[in-house]
């Protein structure tokens, strides 16, 4: 029987492709913890949020260093850390949004804050196993009227958003949501 | 085999007369084993000519050699990705199932000394209180409500532990029903000058120390002014193959008020 000359090429690439695939999965399991740590932090969140509230504080603007046409707003949100280890928020596991346009709000620090007060800020954790609230001070374009909390999976995707809690308009006024 | 003389019709076996008639003397053509033998390799020689290929292979290959092995290939090239994520997803499944929700030993202090030992904990690992209270930020600014604390700790452990680790403690406290908590502030955080001459890293706790014998050292935590209940909090942590990952095994908790009051009182 005579072999024709695509048969022979596509042979030689199917067998390009396996010693390829061979080289990756090698390569990949060379690497697992590097994949383990990937896996953990982007396919699925360890922290559950139990509570968000979010207190209207624009009476302290003074304090802080906000542009105008943005509202000052204290979130506290409460979460449980189910991972065997530490966790820190602010590192990036959750993110804000405003409703509206998608893009992050903005970290709020006070007024004259050095590197040691945004260290003071930045210092909360959750302990393995813990439920703690964490407390962010974040400055909101006045026209948004809700603000979104993602797992910051999401960057991408968009999808899995967390909690949505609307933004309260008048200073000293909260808005608590509860979840299940 | 016997053949028939051409010429006077005698039957003879040719091989024993090589050939020729023991009647008529006549000779008469036949095959042998080794003409036999010469013609088949021609006949294979002009095979080969034509289709080299299929020379030498059995009677089962020789009808689709080709697209088998493609076939072959083809399968095994769509297989390997195909079983090495269902591995992958079965192995992370696994994994969430040991890294979440486990169970960690809750261990409380007693008399201002907090001890790990137990099954998670061969030899154990104390911390003990020394001194605690708050320090004076001199010019810095710090957000409003906010202080620093600093808390003097002795650790000791009888033997080191190559597998058990534990993280810097961390500052749990309550605030408006809330709990928060701190992790340590280091050395390196403070701005040069920030602490008197002679005070250097060596004199912060050590979180490296697993044993054996004992280290002593300042730890330093922002904390709300209004917060209560304050506890030092640390984590111990196992090395578990074949996930490499630092497991929670252990947590205990040291707390600060009767210090702090005490502290309060000398000052006073």
């Amino acid at each position: 029987m005579k072999v024709k000359v695509w048969q022979k090429g596509a042979a030689c690439l199917l067998t390009a492709l396996l010693v390829l695939e061979i080289f990756l999965l090698f390569g990949f399991l060379a690497s697992r913890k590097d994949a383990l740590r990937y896996a953990m932090e982007y396919e699925k969140s360890q922290v559950e949020i139990e509570s968000v509230t979010v207190r209207n504080i624009d009476d302290r603007r003074e304090d802080y260093e906000v542009y105008d046409g943005r509202r000052l707003y204290e979130v506290s949100m409460t979460c449980h850390n189910r991972a065997a280890y530490a966790s820190q928020l602010y590192r990036g596991i959750v993110k804000f949004e405003e409703k509206g346009s998608g893009n992050a709000a903005y970290s709020v620090y006070g007024k004259d804050l050095g590197y040691l007060g945004s260290v003071a800020y930045d210092s909360q954790m959750l302990p393995a196993g813990q439920t703690g609230t964490y407390r962010w001070v974040i400055a909101v374009d006045e026209q948004e009227d809700a603000l979104v909390i993602r797992d910051i999976q999401d960057r991408f995707a968009g999808e899995n958003v967390l909690v949505q809690v609307d933004l309260p308009e008048e200073a000293g006024e909260s808005v608590t949501e509860q979840l299940d | 085999m016997k053949i028939k003389c051409r010429d006077c019709g005698y039957r003879f076996r040719p091989e024993l007369y090589s050939g020729l008639c023991p009647r008529c003397g006549a000779y008469n053509r036949y095959q042998d084993d080794v003409g036999k033998a010469l013609k088949d390799a021609e006949e294979k020689q002009n095979q080969w000519a034509a289709d080299p290929i299929s020379v030498g292979q059995t009677a089962r290959t020789m009808k689709k050699p080709f697209p088998v092995l493609l076939a072959v290939l083809a399968f095994l090239a769509v297989l390997l990705p195909a079983v090495a994520a269902a591995a992958y997803q079965v192995w992370v499944g696994r994994f969430y199932e040991t890294a979440l929700d486990r169970d960690i030993v809750q261990v409380e202090a007693s008399e201002g000394k907090l001890t790990f030992h137990g099954p998670y904990k061969h030899y154990p690992l104390s911390f003990t209180l020394q001194e605690a209270g708050p320090v004076d930020t001199k010019d810095l600014t710090l957000p409003e409500g906010m202080g620093l604390l600093a808390v003097r700790v002795k650790a000791y452990c009888e033997n080191y532990e190559p597998e058990v680790s534990w993280q810097d403690p961390c500052l749990k406290y309550e605030i408006d029903g809330r709990i928060c908590y701190r992790e340590a502030v280091n050395y390196y955080s403070f701005p040069e000058g920030f602490f008197e001459e002679g005070f250097t890293n060596e004199d912060f706790l050590n979180s490296y120390f697993w044993g054996p014998g004992e280290e002593e050292g300042y730890l330093m935590f922002f904390y709300e002014k209004d917060a209560q209940n304050m506890e030092l909090m640390w984590t111990l942590h196992r090395v578990q193959a074949p996930e490499y990952a630092d497991f929670a095994i252990a947590q205990g908790y040291l707390p600060l008020e009767d210090i702090l009051q005490k502290e309060k009182g000398a000052g006073q």
